[in-house]
C-alpha cells in the first residue's frame, strides 16, 4: 500500500431542528455533495467503485439533534480550515452548522476509532424531585442490569461502569438530565437505554418521540482524562 | 407535536424540506403564492424535472413564492387525519388553503386520486364549483392535461404546453386583479385572453343517447373554441435553472437532469409524448455543456442523466458525451444515458462512461414481429437488436432486458409468439459466441410486457384497448410459450392499465368515478400493495358509466372527442391518416428523414425548419 499523503481534517457540526429527520447515511450522503458543491478537493478511495474519504465518529440516532457531530475528512490538497469551515457552510442546508474545523496529523487515528464518550442532554417535563432520586440511585449503585435483546438473544448487561456522570437540573417546569456516557466501538450506550431505565424507576411509559435529547460533545481518552475529539493538538 | 409525528411514519424526511437549493422567502414580502403539487409521494415527485424547472422558473420572480407539497405516504395521512393537521407545504409548513394557487402536475391519470385526497387532506372543496373566494384556486398542467375533461369539475384552470411561455402573464394577471381586490371570477375570465389556458367552467357540454358527446360550446363570448397549447420556440434561450433541489434522502432519480431537447423525431403511433411535445427543439451542445457546468458545481450530485424522449437522436449527440466525458470523468462526475440505439458507437461510449459495470443491455421493440412494429411505427428491425446483441456480447455485456406491448391493434397470436421468437433468437445470439469467449459466464434475457393503452392525440386515440380478460389471456399465453430457461417473464397486472384506459380517453363524467373511487378508499393506485381495484369498480357501478364505453369501445372518426378542444399543433387530419397507415403497415419516416406534415411547423421552430 502507497503511503497516505492526504490531508486530514476534523469537522465538528450541529445537526438541529429539521436536520434530525435525517438519518446516519443520508446525512453522510449529504456531506459528500456538500463537499462536492463546496469545491473542495476531496480524496477518494481506490478501486472499483471509489468513494469520498470521509469519516463519522459515531451513528446520531434519528429525532436526536446534536451540538457535537463529528466528521473526519481527507483531502488531496492543504487548505485553510476556516476556508473549509465557511465554504461548507455556503453548502450545507439550514439547521445543519460547522462549528469549527482543525487539522489533523497524517498519522492521527480517526475519530471513529478514537471515540470514547459522548455527553447528553435529555429535557422531560417536571418531575424534578423524582429524577434526582432515581440519578442519586444509580450513582451509588455498583451495578445496573438490564436486559437488552440482540438478534433474538436476550442478555443481561451492566449498564453502570458505562456511565461516567450524571446529573440533574431543573430549567422551568423542563427537568433535564445530563450524562456522559461510554460511546464507540470499546464500549457503548444507548442514550435511550439508559433513559427507558430512568422513565421505568419512574413508573413512567417511554416514549422515544416525545423526549428531548440532545448530544453534545464527543471525547476521546488521553493517560485517563476525557478530551473533546476537536481539539487543537497544541491543547492535547 | 410534529416531532412526534415525524418519529412514528416511515422516511420522516419526505416532509421537512430544508433540501440544498431549497429556495427560502419570507411568505409576507410576496404577492403570489404558489403550492407546486405532485400527486405522488416525495421520491418521485423529486424525481421529475417538470417540478425542478417551474419551482425556479416561479421563485425567479421576487413577488411570487412557489412552493412544494407531495401526496403524504399514508401511514403520514392517518397520523394527520387523526390530529387534525392540514396538508402543508415544505417551505415554510404553511397549510395550503393560505395559498393563492394550488397547482398540480398530470403526469399519469392514475395519480389522481391522490389530487382529491391532497385536496381533502388540506380542507378544500374538491368540486370547483364549491370553492368560494377564501379558497386557492387550483390549477393544472403536465402531459395528462392534455385530455383535461376527467378533472374539469375539479381544477379550476388548466395550462396547456410548456410552462415558460405563459405564466409570467398568468401571475401579472393575478397580481393585479389580487391587489386592487378583484374576484376570482374576474381572474377566471381574464384567463381567456391567455395563451394555452383553458377554464372548464366557460364551456358546456352535451352528451347524445349513447353517451357520445353531442356537443362542447363555450358559454362565455371570450372562451375559444380551441385552445392552442403554448411552446417555447428556442430552447438556446428559455429558461433553464443553473441549480437543482438535491434532497436529503434517496430518491427515484439522484442526480442532475440536463434536458438535450424537447419532443421526438420518431412518431411511434402508441405514444403521446412523442406528439404532444412536437415539434423536436433542440439545445446547442455549448448551451448543454455550460448547463451541465453550473448545475454540477451547484448541486455536488455525482451524477448527470442526460435527459429527452430519444437522446440517440441528439444531432450533436457524440460531441455532447464525449465533452461531458472530457469535463467530469476526473472529477467522479459518471454519465448516465439513457436507453439508446445499441450499435458499436453506443457500445463504446457506454464503455467510457459506465467505467467497468457492464450492467444490462435495454431494447424496446415494443411488439414481437416485424408486422406489428410496421404497424405502430416503431423504427427497430429485429436486425438491429440481433446485431447489437451480438456486439454487446462480444463486449462483455451478457443481460437483456426487452421491453414489449401486448394488445396493441390488429395484434394476432402469431405476434406474441414472435415475443417469444425474438428472446430466443437473442439467447442463440450468444451461444454462437466460441464457448471459450464465453467464460462461464450464463445469459439471461429478461421480457418484460405492458398492457397497450390507447391514449388521447395518438393515431390509436380510436381503438379498442383489450378488456382485463383479453390481456390476461395474451399474457398467459406468451407466458406459456415462453419456455427456454435463459428466459425471464415478467408481465403487468392489466387492471390497473384497464382503468388507466378508461381514464386516459375520459370526459367530464369521469370526474364523478374519479370521486366515488377515492370515497371508497382509492389512492396511490400505481401502488401496487394500496391499489384496490375494487373500489374502482364499484365507483363505475355506483355512478352508472360504464368502463367498457371508455376503455374498450372503438370510436369513430367523426365522433366528437372529449379533448377535441385541445389544440396540440397536430391535426386531426394527420391523426386519421397515421391510423389508416397503420392499418395498412406502413410506416412513417421520422421528421429528419420526410416531413409529414403533421402540423407542428406552425409553431415556427425546432426540427420542422432545421
Amino acid at each position: 500500500m502507497s503511503k497516505n499523503t492526504n490531508f486530514k481534517y476534523r469537522l465538528e457540526f450541529s445537526k438541529t431542528g429539521r436536520m434530525i429527520f435525517i438519518g446516519h447515511l443520508d446525512t453522510l450522503q449529504l456531506f459528500h455533495r456538500a463537499i462536492k458543491k463546496a469545491g473542495i478537493r476531496i480524496a477518494y478511495s481506490q478501486g472499483f467503485n471509489p468513494h469520498q474519504l470521509t469519516t463519522f465518529a459515531v451513528p446520531l440516532a434519528l429525532g436526536v439533534e446534536s451540538v457535537g457531530e463529528i466528521l473526519d475528512i481527507q483531502l488531496v490538497e492543504k487548505m485553510d480550515c476556516e476556508e473549509i469551515k465557511n465554504r461548507l457552510n455556503e453548502a450545507t442546508p439550514l439547521d445543519i452548522e460547522i462549528l469549527q474545523v482543525i487539522e489533523l496529523e497524517n498519522s492521527s487515528e480517526n475519530c471513529a476509532s478514537s471515540v470514547r464518550f459522548a455527553d447528553y442532554c435529555v429535557s422531560l417535563d417536571g418531575q424534578y424531585e423524582k429524577v434526582s432520586s432515581v440519578v442519586q440511585e444509580i450513582l451509588e449503585s455498583d451495578e445496573i442490569l438490564i436486559e437488552r435483546t440482540v438478534k433474538k438473544k436476550t442478555k443481561t448487561v451492566d449498564i453502570r461502569p458505562l456511565i461516567k456522570s450524571l446529573t440533574v437540573d431543573k430549567d422551568g417546569e423542563k427537568t433535564e438530565i445530563y450524562a456522559n456516557i461510554a460511546t464507540g466501538s470499546k464500549a457503548n450506550l444507548k442514550i435511550d437505554v439508559l433513559i427507558e431505565y430512568i422513565y421505568n424507576k419512574l413508573g413512567l411509559e417511554f416514549r422515544f418521540e416525545k423526549v428531548d435529547i440532545l448530544r453534545g460533545t464527543l471525547y476521546t481518552e488521553h493517560e485517563g482524562d476525557l478530551l473533546p475529539l476537536c481539539l487543537e493538538e497544541e491543547f492535547m | 407535536m410534529l416531532k412526534e409525528i415525524l418519529l412514528q411514519v416511515e422516511k420522516p424526511a419526505r416532509y421537512i424540506g430544508n433540501e440544498i437549493n431549497m429556495v427560502v422567502k419570507n411568505p409576507e414580502e410576496v404577492d403570489v403564492r404558489i403550492a407546486f403539487c405532485f400527486p405522488d409521494v416525495y421520491e418521485v415527485g423529486m424525481s421529475h424535472l417538470g417540478l425542478q424547472i417551474l419551482y425556479y422558473f416561479f421563485n425567479r420572480r421576487s413577488d411570487t413564492y412557489c412552493e412544494r407539497c407531495f401526496a403524504p405516504w399514508y401511514d403520514m395521512e392517518e397520523k394527520m387525519r387523526e390530529q387534525n393537521i392540514p396538508l402543508f407545504a415544505l417551505e415554510t409548513g404553511d397549510e395550503l388553503k393560505k395559498f393563492d394557487f394550488v397547482a398540480f402536475t398530470l403526469q399519469y391519470e392514475m395519480s389522481y386520486t391522490n389530487i382529491l385526497n391532497m385536496l381533502d387532506l388540506a380542507g378544500i372543496p374538491i368540486w370547483a364549483c364549491e370553492r368560494g373566494e377564501d379558497m386557492p384556486i387550483v390549477i393544472a398542467g403536465g402531459p395528462c392535461a392534455y385530455n383535461p375533461e376527467p378533472l374539469a369539475e375539479i381544477v379550476d384552470i388548466f395550462y396547456i404546453g410548456e410552462g415558460e411561455v405563459s405564466y409570467d402573464e398568468f401571475l401579472d394577471i393575478y397580481k393585479e386583479i389580487k391587489a386592487r381586490g378583484g374576484s376570482k371570477e374576474e381572474f377566471l375570465e381574464r384567463c381567456l385572453e391567455i395563451d394555452g389556458i383553458y377554464v372548464p367552467k366557460f364551456y358546456d357540454v352535451t352528451y347524445k343517447e349513447n353517451g357520445e358527446i353531442e356537443s362542447f360550446t363555450p358559454n362565455h363570448p371570450k372562451a375559444k373554441k380551441k385552445i392552442k397549447k403554448v411552446i417555447v420556440k428556442d430552447m438556446n434561450t428559455a429558461f433553464y435553472p443553473e441549480k437543482q433541489l438535491v434532497p436529503l434522502i434517496e430518491t427515484v432519480h439522484d442526480r442532475v437532469t440536463l434536458e438535450v431537447f424537447r419532443g421526438c423525431i420518431r412518431g411511434c403511433r402508441f405514444c403521446q409524448a412523442g406528439y404532444v411535445y412536437r415539434p423536436v427543439r433542440e439545445k446547442s451542445c455549448e448551451k448543454l455543456l455550460g448547463l451541465a457546468d453550473s448545475l454540477i458545481k451547484n448541486s455536488g450530485h455525482e451524477e448527470i442523466s442526460l435527459t429527452s424522449l430519444s437522446t440517440g437522436d441528439y444531432r450533436e449527440f457524440s460531441k455532447l458525451a464525449n465533452g461531458l466525458i472530457d469535463n467530469y470523468a476526473k472529477d467522479s462526475v459518471s454519465i448516465s444515458l439513457p436507453s439508446l440505439r445499441i450499435d458499436a458507437f453506443s457500445l463504446d461510449l457506454m464503455e467510457k462512461v459506465q467505467a467497468v459495470r457492464k450492467t444490462g443491455l435495454t431494447f424496446a421493440p415494443e411488439a414481437g414481429t416485424q408486422r406489428l412494429r410496421d404497424v405502430i411505427n416503431k423504427g427497430i428491425t429485429e436486425e438491429e437488436i440481433l446485431n447489437g446483441c451480438a456486439l454487446a456480447f462480444a463486449g462483455g455485456w451478457n443481460r437483456v432486458k426487452l421491453y414489449f406491448m401486448v394488445g396493441l391493434p390488429t395484434e394476432t397470436d402469431e405476434d406474441l409468439l414472435g415475443i417469444v421468437n425474438l428472446a430466443n433468437a437473442i439467447v442463440e445470439k450468444f451461444f454462437e459466441i466460441p464457448k471459450e469467449e464465453r467464460k462461464g459466464r450464463p445469459i439471461a434475457v429478461t421480457v418484460s410486457s405492458s398492457c397497450f393503452v390507447p391514449k388521447p392525440f395518438t393515431p390509436f386515440q380510436w381503438a379498442a384497448q383489450s378488456t382485463v380478460d383479453e390481456f390476461m389471456r395474451k399474457q398467459k399465453y406468451v407466458k406459456t410459450n415462453m419456455t427456454r430457461k435463459q428466459v425471464k417473464f415478467n408481465y403487468h397486472e392489466p387492471e390497473l392499465s384497464s382503468l388507466e384506459g378508461a381514464v386516459a380517453r375520459g370526459d367530464r363524467r369521469t370526474g364523478k368515478v374519479l370521486y366515488r373511487a377515492w370515497q371508497l378508499g382509492a389512492k396511490f393506485d400505481s401502488w401496487s400493495e394500496l391499489f384496490k381495484y375494487d373500489a374502482w369498480i364499484q365507483a363505475f357501478e355506483d355512478v352508472g358509466v360504464k368502463k367498457e364505453f371508455y376503455a374498450n369501445r372503438e370510436r369513430s372518426y367523426d365522433e366528437i372527442l372529449p379533448w377535441d378542444h385541445i389544440d396540440i399543433g397536430v391535426t386531426k387530419k394527420f391523426f386519421i391518416d397515421e391510423m389508416e397507415r397503420a392499418k395498412a403497415e406502413t410506416v412513417t419516416l421520422n421528421c429528419r428523414q420526410n416531413c409529414a406534415s403533421c402540423g407542428a411547423a406552425q409553431f415556427g421552430g425546432g426540427v420542422c425548419f432545421e
